[in-house]
């Protein structure tokens, strides 16, 4: 079930007030927004992680990327 | 609200495609800058297309985003990875109009693999290994499959002849534009955003040339360009004439004189040490007697104590160090006397975001060393060569100037930008400072600290 606010293509969600805080104080001067800017930043990366089909390279195709950027002169 | 088309074309000079726009060479390109805005514009440092390409896509000058090359440090080691599109620490202009109930397309734009979650269609770009992990969908993986598509030209055929090579940048540009085209048509999108990375291949292999005159590459060069410019024609025809097109590259082009290898110089000068006799791999240092270390292009670290695993610099020496390796960075000159470096900048000075708690000539030498940041990431110093002198790395090389088959390197301030519908801002801009005028353009507002 999803809460409200669906109007403006955002849904609220609640965080424990200490966990909050700590990642306030984690995020200060690193660039983000606010922590909700921070907070979508990390769950987007996750599912971009578990996205089906983006699957992440092998060992062997980092070394054939590496050997791409080599011939390339960026390594 | 517009619709727009993006056709990245990547390290495509603007003086080498304004002569012939003139020339009348290009007939599509010279019928394009007749109704649109065509101007220079400034890329990234370091100049390259990884960090020139996501300041485009995040609106975002490096300092903000966190991608400073196509190789950057292992976080407690020294060694180096590969940039993935998940390191990147903004949202892309894919996301912000996903956000927005925007449907979008992106298709080989660099560092864009692993595909990101978004409202349509992302295609990784060249640091993809596989087909079969290109994209989300499998319907889009099996559609490119169908056709043959080609994530990149292969540069070991560049390697080995510039004969092997052109068949194949031109089959990497045929299967391209097939493809866009084939999603233009197919799928609904408001924002389609395409890239052509085989004109930098081109240029990398072929420039000097071109430039020279020599008549069967310089043909084949431009041979190339016509083909390209054909395609610009067919999907200026293809688009609704309320839809805005912007052509855009991420850096100019210049003659390579001679590679530089910038690793070879810091130890011969003896700011770096060799971790082994003969180095296993581009950052083998020996970290207890090396100050600093570098990583292409001209990025060179200080092997600060308590930021680095095995730092040897304490921090409160970090900015007399940086000085005095500047100074001798400075002074490399090639064997016929040329100087070599132009310029050698502080990380503050380039990628210290405006807005941030403190302005850069104030900055403590605890914030500059601050690693939870996108700043933290960047080097200590981005050396900046005189045109001509491509910074390499070559920490195992026994020569710092060498010649090998590539023949054109990056420049910083000849990228190019033709727009058709997408206001460009009125004084001198650089690459990141064209993302919020798309947004804008189209209905959407930009994140607030776009560049």
């Amino acid at each position: 079930m999803r809460p409200k606010s669906r109007s403006s293509g955002k849904t609220t969600i609640k965080l424990p007030t200490p966990l909050y805080e700590k990642l306030s104080a984690l995020i200060d001067g690193a660039g983000y927004n606010s922590v909700t800017d921070f907070v979508v930043y990390v769950l987007r990366d996750l599912v971009g992680q578990c996205a089906a089909g983006a699957k992440r390279p092998t060992e062997h195709e980092i070394d054939e990327t590496r050997q791409r950027l080599r011939n390339l002169g960026y390594l | 609200m517009k619709r727009v088309v993006v056709l990245g074309i990547d390290g495509v000079p603007y003086t080498f495609l304004k002569q012939l726009v003139e020339n009348k060479g290009l007939t599509n390109f010279a019928r394009l800058a007749e109704s649109a805005e065509f101007r220079q514009m400034d890329s990234v440092y370091p100049t390259v297309s990884s960090a020139a390409w996501t300041s485009f896509v995040t609106g975002k000058q490096p300092g903000k985003h966190g991608l400073y090359g196509f190789v950057e440090r292992e976080p407690n080691g020294y060694g180096i990875r590969i940039p993935l599109s998940t390191w990147v620490r903004s949202r892309t202009i894919w996301e912000v109009l996903s956000d927005a109930g925007k449907r979008v397309f992106g298709m080989n734009v660099p560092v864009t693999y692993p595909p990101r979650d978004v409202n349509g269609i992302l295609i990784g770009g060249f640091l993809c290994p596989a087909i079969d992990k290109v994209a989300a969908s499998a319907e889009v993986r099996q559609y490119l499959s169908s056709i043959d598509y080609q994530i990149d030209s292969d540069p070991m055929l560049a390697r080995e002849s510039r004969d092997r090579m052109l068949p194949n940048v031109h089959l990497t540009l045929e299967k391209r534009m097939e493809a866009m085209f084939h999603f233009l048509e197919k799928e609904p999108w408001d924002y389609f955003h395409t890239h052509v990375m085989a004109t930098d291949r081109l240029c990398h292999f072929l420039l000097g040339s071109y430039e020279s005159g020599e008549a069967k590459y310089a043909e084949a060069f431009l041979d190339f360009f016509r083909k390209l410019d054909g395609y610009l024609g067919r999907l200026m025809d293809a688009l609704p004439g309320d839809c805005a097109l912007v052509v855009l590259s991420d850096h100019g082009f210049c003659p390579i004189k001679s590679e530089v290898q910038f690793s070879r110089f810091l130890v011969e000068k003896g700011w770096t040490a060799l971790g082994a006799e003969v180095p296993q791999h581009p950052l083998d240092i020996d970290p207890a007697r090396s100050r600093v270390y570098s990583l292409i292009p001209g990025r060179i670290y200080v092997n600060v104590r308590g930021r680095e695993p095995e730092g040897i610099v304490p921090p409160e020496d970090y900015n007399q160090v940086r000085e005095e390796v500047a100074a001798d960075v400075l002074e490399l000159r090639a064997p016929n006397g040329d100087k070599v470096i132009r310029r050698v900048f502080r990380r503050e000075e380039v990628y210290w975001p405006e807005g941030a708690s403190a302005p850069a000539p104030d900055i403590q030498v605890e914030e500059l060393l601050r690693t939870d940041t996108a700043f933290g990431l960047a080097a200590d110093l981005i050396a900046v060569p005189f045109d001509g002198y491509d910074l390499k790395m070559g920490l195992a090389q026994s020569e710092v100037f060498v010649k090998t088959e590539l023949e054109g390197m990056h420049t910083y301030d000849d990228a190019l930008i033709l727009a058709r519908g997408v206001e460009l801002p009125a004084e001198r801009f650089a690459i990141y400072n064209v993302t919020r005028h798309v947004l804008e353009a189209m209905g959407v507002r930009p994140l607030a600290d776009m560049d």
